[in-house]
């Protein structure tokens, strides 16, 4: 299957307010052959805080691949994330991180786009996986 | 997901490969993906044009630092 480069909510939140950063490393995952993904649960939480949803859906209309919560991941949320808080102590990681995790891990070659690195470094090590989903940076969003 | 047949000619080598890479998952699905994200990647350099239109363009420094973390994964595949 196509490697994904999938967006966590902090990603897109930064697309929708023109970061730069962000911008670039989605035409360079473009360039190199990645597909773009976007959980559908990322899509809610961008949008239940967007300044802009009319930027928000610009971007959608590009990538156009939004994944549907599907009873593999959705089942597996919650144990990834409890482990996640359990290991590391970071209490703010949330079950919209889990998923962005689960979907990068479902297809071999894939990377993760995140304003914050910490959190999903420490859902991929719950998951056993640690080294093996390279994470890949937009600015630091403010929401 | 409605799907639509169309009947597309290959060059024979690119076939080939192209079956031994699909093996089980099949031929169709193949292209469908490699499509899917030709398409997606030519919305993605419009999106990327509009945005350069609109705020100028990405500074040379940013763009190798957004070049560098992409180095360290093909360091790493």
């Amino acid at each position: 299957m196509t490697p994904r480069l999938v967006l966590d909510t902090g990603a897109l939140v930064a697309l929708e307010r023109g970061d730069a950063r962000a911008f670039q490393q989605l035409k360079v995952a473009a360039d190199r052959g990645f597909l773009i993904v976007v959980p559908t649960s990322v899509v809610m939480e961008a949008l239940s805080g967007s300044q802009s949803p009319q930027r928000v859906f610009q971007v959608l209309k590009a990538i156009k691949k939004e994944l549907p919560l599907e009873p593999a991941v959705s089942h597996e949320v919650v144990p990834l994330r409890r482990k996640a808080v359990r290991d590391s102590g970071i209490e703010t990681i949330g079950e919209t991180d889990a998923i962005v995790v689960l979907e990068a891990l479902a297809v071999p070659g894939s990377a993760i786009l995140t304003d914050d690195r910490e959190d999903v470094l420490a859902l991929i090590a719950a998951a056993g996986a640690a080294g093996r989903v390279p994470v890949l940076t937009v600015s630091p969003v403010r929401r | 997901m409605a799907v639509v047949k169309r009947s597309v000619a290959f060059a024979e080598d690119i076939a080939l490969e192209a079956d031994e890479i699909a093996g089980d998952r099949g031929f169709s699905r193949l292209v469908n993906e490699a499509v899917e994200q030709y398409l997606q990647a030519r919305r993605i350099n419009r999106l990327y044009v509009d945005y350069v239109s609109e705020h100028g363009p990405i500074s040379a420094a940013l763009r190798r630092e957004v070049a560098d973390e992409w180095a360290e994964i093909s360091e790493r595949a």
